[in-house]
């Protein structure tokens, strides 16, 4: 019998004309490991949503959805049957102990002590909880959280988990650590996954079908090999251009022209890339090197903790960072990346050490979360209600700038993940700072968000800015920085222009790296390989 | 390392900490008040280390000597004249109730950090929560959030102050609007976060059917015998005070103190019972 059923499904929210699904048809057969992948703003939340009755949208719907053959669930049966797992780890845990999470949605159930005993015990020795078990949520990383969300839905028997982005707010090692976790769940229980991610790197390997969406209609549904050849081959240049977020073993091989046996992990791209550079000969396209002019910032000897009890969060950091460079600082969570953000954006005063600049400018920090900025209840508001009046021009200039002309209306918080990064990011430029500092201005967002911000980077380095972002993603670092710094307990510990970077390190480095070393001249980017000439 | 009391049933604890705090406060007898003092302080050293326990104290040793003090300041009764304060006497026996009344509230307040670090919010809920399930969940879920907004707000602070330092002239008007922008700021984000805590509720049954409350705890053997021992003790304890301690008197003279050695036996112990079984522990160990 088919888990999921879904038949000529269409939804339109209220008030929207365009409908945010339309006509879509797919069938997930028990114990399937489904992904669902397309540009944000292509639907996929809205279908994953109508699966499950509880938080479907409001609006207009027609066609069926079955889950196990049946149209409408109860409430109790629902719950036992469909686990949801939502993007923000935070927002979707309801108590604040690990064990009492796990037993609420078995209490919701009515079930007995010594039964939530048992299955609270089997799902904690599942996913390795023990540990952390008695633990306040507070205390959990992101990671862990969302183990605990996934461990939570399981824990109810659900035969189906439905997961909408979960690693979109993970660091890249939590993030495979969760996808390795679902993947047992799947592969170990049997249990059925339907998953939206665009993390397509870890995920297409792994699962068994793959679904693209693209405004609201389903285009693809097939096997993950099939997927890198549809996209390729598609004359819909909407479709073809989702190329980019396909894992990089498979971009390069596209690139260079192959078409049937497309390497999905870095392994297969190396057995591929060693055939292939038998019969044709691959160089490196070096782009144009960078030139330090002078020093902008530097920092000498910081140490900065938060509170007296703790420990240093930055131990005796030097960093340059040079004029109008792209400057990106990668490292693990808890290097001290943030905090040396923080302490160069005057915001943490260090307990030794200084920062000097060479002369005097405005700096300006964008937190990790976006919604730390916004106030007003429309995006048009929003952009004008800084302290200090904005001359109007500079507003209409800087709304080209982002392409941001066609969101003014909406409210904040209702932009995507990537829109609300560049609108947070218009608002800061609107005070005309020298220096911009970006806490992870990639996170959560997907392949094409990246890109644009990418290339709203670019221009703005043009226009004289120095920026510096901190990041966990090497393939963007790779791709937009001049210069990259890597940090490690509270310390820089190398720092070189962005290729040297990744091509010295060897294994913190990106995939076009990892791929290519020892077969080629060594790349670090997609874009590096070519072909010279064929054999 | 763990202390073997909070391994016990939360009512047992709670029964415990309780009957030490009532019968702190039932009586002023000096011998009760220093058992209780001298039995407390151990075990709030014992509990959460010596600094901790001093670094209380300051403050508890100020309100005691001020109480101490006062009452033979204003009360004049008692025979045994120390000195005079102009025409006022000032007695040994109204310095001794001064004494015992701040000890007795020294007392309590010792045992009531004692309580803090043996009660956890989770033991309390458990056993108040069968009575109220919706009230235990909604403090659950209060206890989530309130760290949770806090960390926001300290996300919002820092975000706003790098945004604004150029601006900031530190004016008391500057200070006022930036808080009203961060409290706006702070209620819209929680009140965004709290849809998606709705939908997660909702989508793992909640409101389906009458809710059980689970919990960790369960009720052993052990647990049985200490809590029908604790509850003897209290109520022999309890018995005495009321029945022979509370005959004290301390005016004119201190009089009624002559106790049979043994009719203290029965409260040190009440108080002494968890330390006694991290005692039996121990030599467990040493063997």
């Amino acid at each position: 019998m088919d888990a999921i059923e879904v038949r000529g499904f269409s939804f339109s929210y209220p008030g929207s004309e365009a409908p945010a699904v339309q006509d879509a048809s797919l069938t997930v057969q028990t114990g399937e490991y489904v992904v669902l992948c397309g540009k944000s703003g292509s639907g996929k939340t809205t279908l994953l949503r109508s699966i499950k009755k509880e938080i479907a949208p409001v609006g207009r719907r027609t066609g069926t959805i079955l889950i196990n053959g049946k149209d409408v669930l109860p409430v109790e049966e629902s719950a036992r049957t469909i686990g949801f797992v939502m993007q923000d780890p935070d927002n979707q845990i309801v108590t604040d102990t690990v064990w009492h999470e796990l037993a609420f949605g078995l209490e919701n159930l009515g079930i007995g002590t010594e039964t939530i005993r048992r299955r609270v015990a089997e799902t904690a020795h599942f996913f390795g909880i023990q540990s952390w078990f008695e633990k306040s949520v507070f205390e959990l990383s992101g990671g862990q959280k969302q183990i605990l969300n996934l461990a939570a839905a399981i824990a109810m028997q659900t035969d189906v988990v439905i997961l909408d982005e979960p690693t979109a707010q993970l660091d890249p090692i939590a993030a495979k650590e969760f996808l390795q976790m679902l993947h047992r769940v799947n592969d170990e229980l049997g249990k059925t996954v339907l998953l939206s991610e665009h993390r397509l790197d870890d995920v297409l390997p792994a699962c068994d079908t793959v679904v693209y969406m693209d405004t609201g209609r389903i285009y693809f549904a097939g096997a993950p090999g099939e997927f890198v050849g549809f996209l390729g081959g598609n004359e819909n240049e909407s479709i073809k251009e989702y190329s980019i977020s396909l894992p990089v073993p498979a971009r390069i091989a596209a690139r260079l022209g192959e078409v049937r046996d497309i390497p999905l992990t870095v392994k297969e791209g190396r057995n591929w890339l060693k055939d292939f550079s038998s019969v044709a000969k691959l160089c490196r396209s070096d782009g144009e090197p960078w030139e330090r002019e002078d020093v902008l910032l530097q920092a000498k000897d910081i140490w900065y903790r938060y509170n007296k009890q703790d420990d240093f969060a930055l131990q005796g950091l030097n960093l340059e960072i040079g004029r109008n460079e792209i400057h990106c600082i990668v490292g693990g969570n808890g290097s001290g990346k943030s905090t040396f953000l923080g302490v160069a954006a005057g915001v943490f005063k260090p307990a030794r050490g200084k920062v000097q600049f060479a002369d005097t400018l405005k700096t300006g920090m964008l937190s990790q979360n976006p919604k730390t900025l916004f106030v007003c209840d429309s995006l048009r508001e929003d952009l004008r209600e800084h302290e200090k009046g904005i001359a109007e021009e500079s507003i209409q200039e800087i709304i080209h700038l982002f392409g941001l002309g066609g969101l003014l209306a909406r409210h904040p918080y209702d932009l995507s993940g990537g829109e609300m990064q560049k609108a947070a990011l218009a608002k800061l430029l609107l005070l005309d700072p020298d220096l911009l500092l970006l806490d992870e201005p990639v996170k959560g967002l997907d392949a094409f968000a990246k890109s644009e911000l990418g290339a709203v980077l670019k221009q703005l380095q043009k226009r004289g800015k120095t920026i510096v972002i901190v990041t966990h993603d090497l393939e963007f670092a790779a791709q937009y920085a001049n210069r990259v710094s890597m940090m490690f307990l509270g310390n820089v510990i190398a720092e070189d222009s962005a290729k040297e970077f990744f091509i010295s390190n060897s294994f913190y480095t990106t995939g076009a790296s990892r791929m290519t070393r020892g077969i080629m001249e060594e790349c670090s980017t997609v874009g590096e390989v070519c072909l010279c000439k064929t054999r | 390392m763990k202390h073997i009391f909070l391994i016990y049933h939360p009512a047992v604890i709670f029964t415990y900490i309780c009957s030490a705090i009532v019968c702190s406060m039932l009586t002023m007898q000096p011998f009760f008040v220093l058992i209780s003092f001298a039995v407390g302080s151990i075990y709030s050293i014992y509990l959460s280390g010596v600094r901790k326990y001093f670094s209380s104290l300051k403050f508890m040793l100020v309100v005691f000597a001020v109480i101490a003090v006062a009452n033979p300041l204003f009360n004049h009764k008692g025979s045994t004249v120390l000195f005079y304060i102009g025409n006022n006497p000032f007695t040994w026996e109204a310095l001794l109730f001064g004494i015992c009344s701040g000890g007795m509230l020294l007392c309590v307040i010792v045992w009531f950090r004692c309580y803090q670090a043996l009660m956890t919010n989770d033991k309390f809920l458990y056993l108040f929560g069968k009575a109220a399930p919706t009230s235990a969940l909604v403090a659950s879920m209060i206890l989530k959030w309130i760290p949770q907004t806090s960390h926001k707000m300290n996300q919002i602070r820092n975000a706003q102050a790098a945004l604004y330092k150029n601006h900031d002239d530190g004016t008391r008007k500057r200070k006022i609007a930036s808080s009203v922008r961060m409290t706006g700021i702070l209620m819209s984000w929680s009140m965004e976060d709290s849809i998606e805590a709705a939908d997660s509720m909702r989508a793992r049954g909640y409101g389906a059917k009458k809710r059980t409350t689970f919990s960790k705890y369960k009720m052993g053997m052990h647990d049985i015998v200490s809590l029908c021992i604790i509850a003897a003790l209290a109520a022999v304890s309890i018995a005495v005070i009321l029945g022979r301690a509370n005959d004290f008197l301390f005016y004119p003279t201190p009089s009624g103190a002559d106790l049979a050695a043994w009719l203290y036996v029965p409260y040190a112990l009440l108080l002494l019972y968890p330390l006694i079984l991290e005692g039996r522990e121990r030599l467990r160990w040493m063997r």
